[in-house]
Formats: C-alpha cells, sequence, structure tokens
C-alpha cells in the first residue's frame, strides 16, 4: 500500500470515528429527550436499554433489577430476549459474591462465573456481555446484550463503553428508587398530617361540648341563685333524631331521661311549635291532663323556656316551681 | 423532533413496501418491527422501507431496525432503505447496518430489483 493510500486510510478511520462519536453524542442527547417526554419508569428503563443497543449496534438486551427484600432477581424490561418474563431467586452467597466484588463490572457473558443459572436460562440468546448494575457496594441488578450483526462479538472499546454506560444507568436506576421511596414517605407522611388533623378537630369538637357543658351548667347554676328555684332542666334538639338530650339540670335528676323523642311529650311539641316561652300550672292551663312522662320530666307547675338562635329552635330551659 | 410518526405499507407483489413519516424513535420503529414480523410470517422477506419523510432516526429506532434486518436476514429475505437523507446514510453505515441492508436512491428501483 503506498503512503498516500495508508494516509487515506487513517482519515477514512479517523472520520469513521469522529462520525461514530458524534452519534453516541446524539444519543445521549436523544436518551435525555425519551427520560424527558415519558414518565413511567418502565418506559424510561426500555428508552435506557434502546440507547444501549443502538449505540452498540446490538439487536437483543435485557435489564434486571435486584429486589433486596425478596432477594430476587427479575427482568424488568428486555427486547428480542427469549423470555419476557423471568425470575430468579438469588442465593445469599450469590449476592454477598457480587456486592464484594471490587474489581470489573462488565464481563463476556460466556466467561462470567455468577449468575450461572440465569446465563443458562437465556442460552439461546447467545448473550455477549453482562454488566453488573451497582452503586457503592449495593446491587441493583445487572443487564445483558447480545452480540451485534451476523453474531459478531462487541470490541474492546464497545465493552468498555458498555461499562460507562452502565455505570451511569446504575445511578439513574438507583436515583428512581431512592425517589421512589421518598414519594412513598412522603404519601405515608400526607395520610399521618391528615389523621392528625382529624384527631385535631376531633378534640376541638370535645372541647367545644365541654364549653356548652359548662356555659349550661353555669347558667343553671346562676338562675338558681337569682331565684328560689330548686329543680330545673336544659335540653337540646337534635333534628336528625328528632330528640332532646339533657345538658344540664338542677335539683335531683336521677329519674330523669337522657333524651326525650319530641313525639313522646306535648310539652316540647307545644314549645317546638310555639318558640314561645311557656307556662304551665295543673288544672288552671291546657291540656288539662299532662302524659305520664311529661308530668315526671317537667313537674305539675313549670316555666319552658325555648332556646333560639335566629329564629332557629335549638333547645329549651325547663324551670319548675318550688312545691 | 416531536412530529407525530405515522406509518404506510403495501405488498406489491412479492414486495412489502413500508412508508415511514415523521421522527423513527422507539415507538415508530416498534411499529416497523411488527408489520415486517406479521409479514414475515406470511412469508413475504422482501421489504423496502421508504425514510423519505423520517429524515430523523434516533438510536432507539436504530436499535429496533438492527432487530428487523437479523429477522429478516433468518428468514432469508432481503431489506432495503430507500430515500435515505446523507445523515441517516452516515449513521447506517457507520452502525454497519448498510452491510446487510442495500441502500437505494429511488424506492421504485428497490422494488423493481426485488420483483425482477
Amino acid at each position: 500500500m503506498s503512503e498516500s493510500e495508508q494516509t487515506s486510510s487513517i482519515e477514512q478511520k479517523m472520520q469513521q470515528q469522529v462520525l461514530r462519536y458524534e452519534y453516541v453524542l446524539e444519543a445521549l442527547s436523544d436518551i435525555g429527550d425519551e427520560l424527558c417526554r415519558v414518565s413511567s419508569f418502565d418506559a424510561q428503563l426500555k428508552s435506557l436499554l434502546h440507547l444501549l443497543l443502538g449505540t452498540l449496534g446490538v439487536r437483543k438486551g435485557g435489564i434486571f433489577l435486584f429486589d433486596n427484600y425478596n432477594k430476587r432477581v427479575s427482568l424488568r424490561c428486555s427486547w428480542k430476549l427469549v423470555h419476557k418474563n423471568f425470575e430468579y431467586d438469588l442465593p445469599h452467597d450469590e449476592i454477598a459474591g457480587l456486592e464484594a466484588d471490587s474489581g470489573d463490572i462488565t464481563y463476556r457473558a460466556a466467561e462470567y462465573n455468577h449468575l450461572r443459572g440465569i446465563l443458562e436460562a437465556f442460552a439461546e440468546d447467545n448473550l455477549d456481555c453482562i454488566s453488573i448494575l451497582k452503586v457503592r457496594e449495593k446491587l441493583i441488578g445487572f443487564l445483558v446484550v447480545g452480540h451485534k450483526l451476523k453474531e459478531i462479538p462487541l470490541t474492546e472499546k464497545e465493552v468498555s463503553f458498555l461499562k460507562t454506560l452502565s455505570r451511569n444507568i446504575s445511578v439513574a436506576i438507583n436515583n428512581f428508587l431512592l425517589l421512589s421511596e421518598l414519594r412513598e414517605a412522603n404519601v405515608r407522611l400526607d395520610e399521618k398530617i391528615q389523621e392528625v388533623s382529624i384527631l385535631y378537630q376531633a378534640s376541638q369538637m370535645i372541647s367545644s361540648e365541654l364549653q356548652l357543658q359548662a356555659l349550661l351548667d353555669m347558667a343553671m347554676s346562676a338562675i338558681s341563685e337569682i331565684t328560689d328555684i330548686e329543680r330545673g332542666t336544659t335540653w337540646l334538639y337534635e333534628e336528625e333524631h328528632r330528640q332532646f338530650n339533657l345538658m344540664s339540670h338542677l335539683g335531683d335528676a336521677s329519674k330523669l331521661p337522657e333524651n326525650l323523642a319530641l313525639e313522646d311529650s306535648e310539652i316540647l311539641q307545644i314549645v317546638a311549635e310555639r318558640k314561645d316561652t311557656f307556662e304551665y300550672e295543673k288544672g288552671k292551663s291546657q291540656p288539662a291532663e299532662l302524659k305520664r312522662l311529661d308530668e315526671k320530666v317537667f313537674g305539675e307547675a313549670f316555666v319552658v323556656v325555648p332556646i333560639l338562635n335566629q329564629g332557629e329552635f335549638l333547645g329549651l330551659l325547663h324551670l319548675c316551681a318550688t312545691a | 423532533m416531536s412530529e407525530e410518526f405515522s406509518l404506510s405499507h403495501q405488498v406489491d407483489g412479492p414486495v412489502l413496501i413500508i412508508r415511514t413519516k415523521g421522527y423513527l424513535n422507539d415507538l415508530g420503529a416498534e411499529q416497523v418491527d411488527e408489520i415486517c414480523s406479521e409479514h414475515l410470517e406470511k412469508s413475504v422477506n422482501k421489504i423496502v422501507i421508504n425514510l423519505e419523510q423520517s429524515p430523523l432516526i434516533n438510536s432507539i429506532g436504530i436499535s429496533i431496525l438492527i432487530g428487523v434486518i437479523e429477522a429478516i436476514e433468518e428468514s432469508g429475505g432481503a431489506l432495503a432503505f430507500t430515500n435515505l437523507t446523507p445523515t441517516n446514510r452516515k449513521t447506517f453505515e457507520m452502525m454497519g447496518l448498510l452491510q446487510f441492508a442495500e441502500p437505494f436512491d429511488k424506492e421504485e428501483e428497490a422494488v423493481a430489483k426485488y420483483k425482477g
């Protein structure tokens, strides 16, 4: 070969090399676009796998992820491999061996001593290389790639490129897994915050109930101080169940029910309907005869004062004359 | 780059002609792969892919096309790419695709060769 021919051949090779670099750089830029475009982890993994295959000129490959909890590897994403789904329980010593191995991460599949069970399951694919995906010493998974067209193996430079990309893929996967954990923790935190918020609301409600109780007791006590009333009750109306609940009382309340249904008491019906103070004295007022329940609760001579708020009937105060 | 991908295909005698339009990325190339596989099963194994309206092909698209080439090779068929832009032609050459698939300037030339 003449000198000029040799120079021309070197130039051609250099041009090819430059083109190759340009292509790889474009591919890396493409993958940036892809990763921004797709949001699901599986779609992103698939894009990463195709980036590898497309830049290496390889037809088939797959990414396996290791689940540290179950100690199991599963084929998470693949292209043209014999199995589309594959799971394998990794023995502890194998995990320890992979994590402790501080040497290379990319190997020729045929020469690799670990993960033989898996590589044999994919023997039909005639895989060329395997790259262990690790971040620091933590095993994340591994990826496998087949040969180039016509079963041509990858060159040493291509294997080196595969190693570099594998490291980046490990970091990308690890970042995603950390982000997922963070998101899950955030969801749990949100749930806890919601629980606390509900508990706070409940405690506020209990607190305001207690305040109401204190207020009604205080009102009843004040009435007894300024009048000679010895017996009285305060009832609040619960519209949902159409009943009155005993909230506060003066004097002996041992025979009083805790609540009274509106339909059971004529007095309650009169007050709820009139929404006005109602005085009663047996033999002088209507109705002439009281129901037993009304007589037991309200007595034979009493005043009932409705508790109103902007026209809405909330309950009543009952004051019974001394004997 | 975000142009929506579409594809049309027709069978002309023993030849399957695929015309792509838009960015040939993973989704686009997978469609090409599916149509090729479908026709290879029916023994239509002479395939012409016209890439005139797909000036952009990314590495993901290339990886899938490599699979298409291999499948056609295995079936004893032939593949031609036509109307390649200079950039795509260089990329295909560099990735070794043109060692197994013939480039043609025009679709008709490729079809005529495979029909003859």
